[in-house]
């Protein structure tokens, strides 16, 4: 289990850097192909900030949250923890999560499209605001099946370009498989950190369960 | 003299060659840059992932009259996507290629741009008159010494 986990990290870490790399282009000279097939739009010079500010938010938030999963960094430095989760918050709430739903707005795939990228917003922003709340009142199981759920929204945007190099190998349609490929990770990652909660809930109230028939032999 | 001559080949080869056919320049001014833009970019994006092959259709037999004495000819482009036999998608760029000037525009939303746009390249609409047939009307006020109109008939199908 612990081999999955480091694995899908490092996955995580490295379409974070593949995806950081491609998005220089938004700041050159030229036009990208993303920004070419998209306008013109209307009010474009507010698309075109709003995707740059996107851009350096995911930049910093994804990789942000994986040191925040970072059972090492959590044990060792507790104070970088906590304040490298401030950053991360606040680039998530004020910068990730208002760009992203500005230009889910234009999103190709239309209305369906549209819904998809809000969606996967505001499960971020709702974990990300009750992660703190509970992180606050120091309640560590909640926040952390919070935080989770604010990195498993973010691992959307690696695992949905995974899904469209793919869909385009096998030549499938263009636009059914921006779709899969937006819906299908935003609902699985949401179930499978339900799941990995539940999982570690199960396993806890069992723990504490036999610590407490192991207490009451013992007296 | 010498000088003067060599400045005279420089600016013949350089000047475009009058009434270059249009297919040489489209696949000279758009396909090529494109192809070799489109083999440099990750597959790794949001984007739509870069045609695997494109065919270029000439769709005027001749040489169509804008509204301010120009002579273009219309093409598609067709492209084909994914691996293997993948699939083709008709006039996935459509747009006007003026042979006598050597320039090419595509239709980009509502306006036509010049080529460089699918390039990259900050491009503003073309005039009205690009890429549109001078209607027979005009043409008639156009004989008879009146100045055509500028809001010609559309000489290409949408994108």
């Amino acid at each position: 289990m612990r081999f999955i986990r480091s694995a899908w990290l490092l996955t995580l870490a490295v379409g974070s850097a593949a995806i950081t790399l491609g998005s220089l282009a938004y700041f050159g000279t030229d036009l990208p192909e993303f920004v070419i097939e998209k306008l013109p739009l209307p009010w474009e010079h507010v698309w075109l900030g709003a995707l740059k500010l996107h851009v350096v938010a995911a930049a910093l938030a994804l990789p942000g949250c994986l040191v925040l999963v970072s059972q090492t960094a959590l044990k060792r430095l507790p104070a970088f923890h906590r304040w490298a989760g401030r950053a991360t918050a606040v680039v998530v709430l004020l910068a990730l999560v208002p760009s992203g739903s500005y230009l889910a707005l234009f999103a190709k795939g239309g209305l369906p499209s549209t819904v998809g990228f809000l969606v996967s917003g505001a499960i971020a922003a709702i974990a990300m605001v009750q992660a703190v709340r509970e992180a606050r009142a120091r309640h560590f199981a909640a926040h952390r099946r919070f935080a989770l759920h604010v990195l498993a929204q973010l691992s959307v945007a690696v695992t949905s370009r995974a899904m469209l190099f793919v869909f385009d190998a096998i030549a499938f349609e263009d636009e059914p498989a921006y779709l899969v490929s937006l819906w299908l990770p935003v609902a699985a990652s949401a179930l499978a950190v339900e799941l990995i909660s539940w999982r570690n809930h199960a396993h806890l109230s069992r723990s504490s369960r036999l610590s407490a028939r192991l207490r009451a032999a013992s007296i | 003299m010498p000088t003067c001559l060599a400045l005279l080949v420089f600016l013949l080869a350089s000047a475009p060659r009058a009434s270059e056919n249009p297919e040489v320049l489209v696949q000279k001014k758009l396909l090529k840059p494109l192809a070799a833009r489109e083999a440099m970019r990750s597959g790794y994006s949001r984007a739509r992932p870069p045609a695997v092959e494109r065919r270029l259709r000439v769709l005027d037999a001749a040489a169509i009259a804008d509204g301010h004495g120009g002579a273009f000819v219309g093409f598609a482009v067709d492209a084909r996507y994914g691996r293997g036999a993948g699939r083709w998608q008709e006039s996935v760029i459509t747009g006007c290629v003026y042979a006598g000037s050597g320039e090419v525009y595509v239709r980009y939303g509502d306006a036509f741009r010049q080529a460089g746009v699918l390039l990259g390249k900050v491009t503003p609409p073309a005039a009205d008159h690009i890429c549109r047939a001078v209607s027979a009307a005009a043409v008639e006020r156009y004989q008879g010494s009146a100045r055509p109109s500028l809001s010609g008939e559309p000489a290409l199908p949408e994108r």
